[in-house]
């Protein structure tokens, strides 16, 4: 028996044919099938946000986890619990930063949670341990305070410093 | 509504605090002697004690020219704070080779560091330099560090140091939330090229929604609020995310690595560290429960402040009691020149290393910190005792990884006196709770029946042999700026940074005797953070 | 077909964006059934996620409660959004979705505004079904806008919940609170009324769309939020709205019903009516109501079909009693056990006239006079204790409480009724008068099983006796009368009467019963020994003709309710020779062991060979005592009073009425004829003597003999307790050491009682008695002391 596939098109109209259990990894995909009648796929969904590299590397992620259980809610408890990132999910992540970023906003677009998760905490793990103005380089920010301003913001967040 | 009285006593007691540091105390030394102090909210179970080493509390927050240890440890907070890669107190190869001071300045700024650590020996070699060179030395010193506190005119001519006197001498500064909210549309920037004309250089998150940098903070700050909060100097977004997004906050209060889920407010396990099983496993209290809805504690208007000033143990460092005193030694026959009559300065450290499981690290020891202090962990102390106790009571396969460096001898000998026990802050009683079941922690005379201070702190360790148990009474307290230095450039510092004594014995556990020992030099432990402690 | 989308709007733009999502929700909303376009699914949901994460889409409004952080949005004009170009790029700190949310809030109320309208063109059932079919529609629609909308839940929504926001709530929650705030709070009055419309209908009979209620009911539930956690649900809407008036409807329906149907039909119909009302009440709470009703649907109706007329009911209950109408007994049993207190009245009644019945049962007894039969006695005491254990059985469900009462009633029509007027121990003596009257050869019932019964049924009556002490002197008495003439029906119902006697009272009740029946055992086998035993002494045939065939029991002294006989006597010399024998045997046996011959329990046959007339001589079965003044015949025929007395040595108390026994069997004749025994009368041998039978018994009880027995008996009980209190006494004294006078009163009562009833001055007596002779002393206060 044929698995169960919709097709998915990019924002720069490229049509990727995605199981729908892959698919379904995606919240909003999946609440979808659920509201509406099955012939409503035949024609391909059209993922406004995302374009084809993007979503390519998206479902690519979805096929790795497609038999993962269902995220448990919005609950935060569970990202709480595992701060750490399995191994494929963070060769997964080892792309450039516009990449990376990419997939986060598609993440939250498509209401993939772990993955959004997973982004973030990748984020997270290259902010910690640096200093501001190495943070700043690391993701070409600007520093937009003035000196005093910068003085200011930190005398009074000096306690949380942790000394 | 119990809670509420709780903590409207905990407010009470945090205003008298706050109105006693205010109110010049002329009495000189220890004021053991001055009734109605609220010293005398000791909890219950305390024998009717002062000791001195807290009664002393006062000399050290307050004493204006002393150059407590306290104090002499702040400024270095503040010497290190514009190098944050250096936060670390006792980094792992933090024994670099410097170059020797030579100007009068120099040697004084040394001797304060040193005394910082404990080193009174050197400190004092130090001191007498620089006085030899310049008797003035002291005046330069407090010129240099503390212009802001009595002089409106900065000292531009130390640039080395890059503490931030400089900015209050401009005109007057918009209140911080002001500031903050100023900050709320502020889009992330894409920094300058490096070479002007340049393209400006990619910068991909500055696309990202609030809700996801959001997220991304959430993140940091469950890892490590210290970087949380080295976030807020990134750019401005970042800093009204970190004072605005309070949800971040109160899951920090709640979260098991930082917060409060890790207080114990009774112990969680034998002196040994053994866990301690009960058949009706009781809801262990913590003061913000995830799974029902809590309130900010009244007398705090947010979560970032719960988190800063409620009272909170670190897992991230460790907590050192540097004591030192001078003992005179046979008085030469030739001579009563100072110098050259010999005085023994004695300097030891207590230590102790605190863990969310309920476990204590408890140390004395004469090895100075930056020799032991990064080799305190439950591996090495359980290795260590292994090699000369055979019967350990601990399984070293617990311990995990075990030890990553090698140890050297000099903190292998410290650790071989190392001594496991266990902690638990005072548990906030509501007069609905039973009364508790017959606490054997301390001798039980008839002590002032006051409200427990949720400051409190008891750690209990192995004593001398299997029948002691030494309990330590200890308090949290902050180590803030003194009023009478109100420095500008350090107002709002960590809180609950410091331990001071209440009290210290040994308990027989065959005859249920309670001996208490002095502490007649003992100083109050001070936080110092330790790098890689407590983040993983 | 799909309606035609407008072009997907310009992310930053809230009306454009607003127009866009309302003219999707709408098709939802009102044409759900043409089904959704998914292009359209994809494009709401789009929409919504691209202006929440706009970067241009600020309104000052917003920054501003933001700043500010005093909420003072929801009142806030409404002040036409104008896209604010002009703000730097970048999008800002706070989070978007404040302006989609409140529009969204406001296309709903238009929409439940035009369903209001609407409805108010329907009543009754039209109503509940518009309102059913509306709901519905508006539900499902609900669940699809929440989808379309759930990047607004995930982070806008949830992040204004998380600030402790009030009066925000994920989309589709939010269509609830609509629904309620919008609609529901204008017609519940109107639908409630339809429905309870509708069930009164029910109750009258007829019949109706069930389903609508049910759905009804289902939409009141959904409509109850947690206001501190929107994700669950509370009742607290349905109690309101639909439970409230739902039983208060019930309450006033069934007010009236009862109250017209008691007015026209009797007691015993009501109860059958609230019976089945009940249950019907009960059968609709699973039909169509929920759950949560349930208790208090119930107490409704029992408070008005039950409590309100429980006096009515239960002033039929004696009349029922009397009746003995057990069905509707239990029918009011059933309903006023469900109502709090409502059996109490009932159970004192109850015990009242169970009492009444045994006290007439007894009296109809007692009117017979004094010759009734024990049987009769203890037949009235079970009759009735059957009959009412079987009502409460049946009719009262076994309850403990009135098991209780029944007890209460039996035990006291059991000790005190008119034929124990004169004290309580009259009962435990027929008792044990009619046990002996079943074990006794002779007696009627054969069968063994049907004995075994009655000494079941025995048992019962045995327990509610409050003198158990009486009853076992009695009973062993004349238990040792049954083992020493051999006159048990079996020795099974002997031990099976003994085990039941030890399980009622434990072991030392029964301790002396068993060791009768030991003795008897042992008996046996010395008898046994003796027979082997005496060939090898007797000398010659001359010595072996002077042994009578005979048989002995040895019965301990301590275990037998026998006394040494009351009068002297001379036993015949032909026994003597026997007599004697044994006694060699025995003390040869047991030495300083000795044996007391208990003549008034011995008996014998002798042949009467003086009498011709028949072929076969007539033998007599006789005492002892009878056989010592028969065999003084023997040496001659006719004998003075005064002969006898010298021969025998029998006290006159003994010889009199034994003489009168020979006498009226015609045995002896007496000179002067027709007089009684006494000195100076003449006896003779009636050579004429004539029986129906070979066999003659002339051992009988005498019935004076009988009389004073009993009043021993009376006596011993007396003695025997002051025993038993002071062996309590002491033995209490004796555990505790020290004790108060009051509680060492107490703990007496309570150990003695389950013997018999104690009196406090004889307690107190004792106690005086035991000081005296240095058992126990009194301390200072109150306090009593052992003394070792």
């Amino acid at each position: 028996m044929a698995e169960k596939t919709l097709i998915m098109e990019s924002n720069d109209g490229k049509k990727i044919e995605v199981p729908i259990d892959v698919a379904s990894r995606s919240i909003l995909i999946k609440n979808m099938i659920d509201d509406l009648p099955e012939g409503a796929f035949e024609e391909a969904i059209p993922i406004s946000n995302v374009s084809e590299n993007v979503l390519t590397k998206v479902i690519e992620w979805c096929t790795h986890h497609r038999s993962d259980p269902p995220s448990s809610g919005d609950d935060d408890d569970t990202r709480r619990k595992t701060t750490d990132i399995d191994e494929w999910d963070q060769k997964f992540m080892q792309v450039d930063q516009e990449m990376l970023f990419e997939i986060i906003l598609a993440a939250n677009y498509l209401d993939i949670k772990p993955l959004l998760d997973i982004g973030c905490k990748t984020v997270a793990n290259m902010i910690k341990g640096k200093s501001p103005e190495e943070i700043r380089k690391t993701f070409n920010i600007q520093n937009d305070f003035t000196p005093e301003e910068e003085d200011q913001i930190r005398r009074e967040n000096e306690w949380a410093e942790d000394r | 509504m119990a809670d509420n009285a709780e903590l409207e006593s905990f407010r009470r007691q945090w205003r008298e605090e706050v109105s006693r540091k205010t109110k010049p105390n002329n009495a000189p030394g220890p004021s053991r002697s001055t009734p109605g102090r609220p010293t005398a909210a000791q909890p219950r179970h305390f024998p009717p004690t002062r000791h001195e080493a807290f009664a002393r509390k006062e000399e050290d927050e307050e004493g204006p020219a002393a150059y407590s240890q306290n104090d002499i440890a702040q400024r270095l907070d503040r010497l290190s704070l514009a190098k944050p890669e250096e936060e670390d107190a006792f980094h792992l190869h933090s024994r670099k080779p410097r170059a020797e001071p030579t100007s009068a300045l120099e040697h004084f700024e040394r001797a304060v560091e040193r005394e910082a650590e404990g080193n009174l020996g050197d400190s004092l070699q130090h001191y007498r330099k620089a006085y030899r060179l310049d008797a003035a030395v002291d005046k330069e010193y407090r010129n240099k560090h503390f212009a802001g506190a009595w002089k409106k005119t900065p000292q531009p001519a130390v640039p080395s140091e890059p503490t931030k006197v400089a900015s209050t001498e401009q005109g007057p500064v918009v209140p911080t939330p002001e500031l903050i909210d100023s900050f709320a549309s502020a889009p992330i920037l894409s920094a300058d090229p490096i070479f002007e004309g340049d393209p400006r250089p990619p910068c991909p998150i500055a696309h990202v929604p609030s809700e996801v940098i959001v997220e991304i903070l959430g993140h940091v700050a469950l890892a490590d609020p210290a970087a949380f909060a080295r976030m807020a100097l990134v750019c401005k977004r970042f800093a009204y995310h970190f004072a605005r997004e309070q949800h971040i906050w109160k899951r920090l209060c709640q979260s098991a690595k930082f917060g409060f889920e890790s207080m114990h407010y009774s112990f969680a396990c034998d002196i040994h560290g053994n866990p301690e099983y009960t058949l009706e496993p009781q809801r262990r209290y913590t003061p913000f429960p995830t799974d029902i809805p809590v309130q900010l504690p009244s007398p705090l208007s947010s979560w970032s402040e719960v988190f800063h000033t409620y009272p909170r143990i670190r897992f991230t460092g460790i907590y050192i009691s540097t004591v030192n005193y001078t003992r005179a030694g046979a008085a030469s026959a030739y001579s009563n020149i100072s110098w050259n009559s010999p005085i023994h300065i004695v300097t030891y450290y207590r230590y102790i290393r605190f863990y969310p499981d309920g476990t204590v690290i408890y140390i004395l020891s004469t090895v100075e910190p930056v020799d032991v202090v990064p080799h305190i962990n439950k591996a090495n102390v359980t290795a260590a005792r292994a090699t000369t106790r055979k019967q350990n009571p601990r399984n070293a396969a617990d311990m995990g990884s075990g030890t990553q460096e090698p140890v050297p001898p000099i903190a292998m000998e410290a650790l071989k006196r190392a001594q496991w026990g266990r902690w638990r802050l005072s548990k906030p009683v509501s007069p609905t709770d039973p009364p508790e079941e017959a606490d054997n922690s301390f001798p039980n005379k008839d002590g002032p029946t006051a409200t427990p201070d949720p400051r409190d702190l008891v750690v209990e360790t192995e004593g001398v042999g299997a029948k002691y148990v030494y309990v330590l009474h200890l308090a949290l307290r902050s180590s803030t700026a003194r009023p009478t230095n109100a420095n500008p450039s350090h107002p709002n510092p960590s809180r609950n940074t410091k331990l001071v004594w209440k009290g210290y014995w040994s308990y027989d556990k065959l005859t249920d005797d309670w001996a208490e020992f002095g502490l007649k030099n003992d100083r109050a432990f001070v936080f110092r953070r330790v790098r890689g402690w407590g983040l993983n | 077909m799909a309606p035609l989308m407008p072009q997907a709007p310009h992310k930053d733009d809230l009306n454009e964006t607003w127009m866009f999502l309302e003219n999707g929700i709408n098709n939802v909303m009102v044409k759900l059934e043409e089904g959704v376009d998914m292009k359209n699914y994809m494009a709401l949901y789009t929409a919504v996620h691209n202006f929440c994460t706009s970067h241009k889409a600020v309104s000052g409004h917003a920054l501003q409660s933001q700043r500010g952080g005093s909420s003072k949005s929801p009142s806030a004009p409404d002040a036409p959004h104008k896209t604010t170009q002009n703000q730097l790029t970048g999008n800002p700190a706070h989070l978007l979705g404040e302006e989609l949310y409140k529009k969204l809030g406001e296309y709903l109320s238009r929409h439940l505004e035009w369903v209001y309208n609407e409805s108010t063109g329907h009543t009754e059932e039209a109503l509940l079904s518009f309102y059913i079919r509306e709901w519905q529609r508006y539900t499902t629609a609900a669940k699809y806008i929440n989808h379309l909308f759930r990047y607004l839940n995930r982070h806008w929504v949830k992040r204004e919940i998380d600030e402790g926001k009030k009066n925000v709530y994920d989309v589709y929650t939010q269509h609830l609170v609509k629904w309620k705030e919008d609609f529901f709070l204008k017609v519940h009055e109107k639908v409630m009324g339809a429905v309870l419309k509708l069930v009164e209908k029910q109750r009258n009979g007829e019949t109706i769309e069930q389903s609508q209620i049910k759905s009804i009911v289902d939409s009141f539930v959904s409509l109850g939020l947690d206001e501190t956690d929107p994700t669950k649900s509370t009742l607290e809407i349905y109690r309101y709205y639909f439970q409230r008036p739902f039983l208060d409807a019930t309450r006033v329906y069934y007010e009236d019903e009862s109250r017209q149907f008691v007015a026209d039909n009797s007691v015993v119909e009501y109860m059958k009516k609230a019976e089945i009302r009940l249950e019907e009440e009960k059968a609709r709470v699973g039909l169509y109501l929920n759950n949560d009703i349930s208790k208090d649907l119930t107490n409704t109706c029992l408070d008005v079909l039950v409590t309100a007329h429980s006096e009515l009911l239960r002033d039929e209950f004696q009349p029922l009693l009397d009746n003995e109408r057990q069905d509707d007994l239990a029918r009011m049993y059933r309903l006023l056990s469900r109502i709090k207190e409502g059996l109490d009245p009932l159970r004192t009644k109850f015990e009242a006239h169970v009492r009444k019945a045994g006290l007439s049962a007894v009296e109809k007894v007692a009117a017979e006079g004094d010759s009734f039969e024990p049987k009769m006695y203890v037949d009235a005491l079970l009759s009735v204790h059957t009959r009412y254990h079987s009502l409460v059985k049946e009719a009262f469900n076994g309850e403990s409480e009135f098991v209780r009462s029944l007890d209460n009633a039996c035990r006291e029509f059991v000790n005190r009724n008119k034929i124990c007027k004169s004290g309580s121990t009259k009962t435990p003596e027929l008792l044990a008068k009619y046990t002996d009257s079943l074990l006794k050869k002779g007696s009627k019932a054969a069968e063994e099983s049907e004995l075994e019964e009655m000494l079941v049924q025995i048992m019962t009556a045995f327990k509610y006796i409050e003198d158990k002490d009486v009853f076992q002197k009695f009973y062993s008495k004349m238990l040792a009368k049954r083992l020493v003439h051999v006159s048990s029906v079996s020795d099974d119902a002997e031990t099976s009467m003994i085990s039941k006697l030890k399980e009622a009272c434990g072991f030392e009740y029964t301790n002396k019963l068993q060791r009768m029946f030991q003795d008897i055992q042992i008996s046996k086998d010395l008898n046994k020994n003796y027979e082997a035993w005496l060939p090898t002494t007797l000398l010659d045939e001359e010595e072996r003709k002077k042994i009578v065939d005979s048989h002995f029991q040895i019965l301990g002294t301590g275990f037998w309710p026998l006394s040494a006989p009351s009068t002297s006597f001379l036993a015949p010399p032909e026994i003597v020779k026997t007599s004697e024998k044994f006694e060699q045997f025995y003390y040869g046996k047991h030495s300083g062991r000795k044996l007391t011959w208990l003549w008034q329990l011995c008996k014998g046959e002798i042949k009467a060979n003086y009498i011709k007339s028949t072929k076969v001589p007539y033998t007599f079965q006789v005492s002892t005592y009878q056989m010592g003044i028969l065999l003084l015949f023997n040496e001659s025929d006719t004998l003075t009073y005064s002969d006898l007395q010298k021969a025998t040595s029998l006290s006159p108390e003994i010889l009199d009425p034994n003489l009168s026994i020979l006498l009226k069997a015609k045995v002896l004749t007496i000179s002067p004829e027709g007089t009684k025994p006494k000195p100076g009368s003449t006896f003779s041998l009636n050579y004429n003597f004539k029986n129906k039978k070979i066999k003659v018994n002339l051992n009988i009880q005498i019935k004076s003999e009988q009389k004073v027995e009993t009043d021993d008996t009376h006596k011993t009980i007396e003695e025997d307790r002051k025993l038993l209190l002071q062996s309590a006494i002491v033995r209490i004294m004796k555990s505790r050491k020290k004790m108060k006078h009051v509680q060492l009163v107490q703990e007496v009562i309570h150990q003695v009682k389950s013997r018999f009833p104690p009196q406090v001055p004889d307690i107190k007596k004792n106690i005086e008695a035991l000081m005296e002779k240095d058992y126990i002393e009194r301390l200072d206060g109150d306090e009593i002391a052992y003394i070792a």
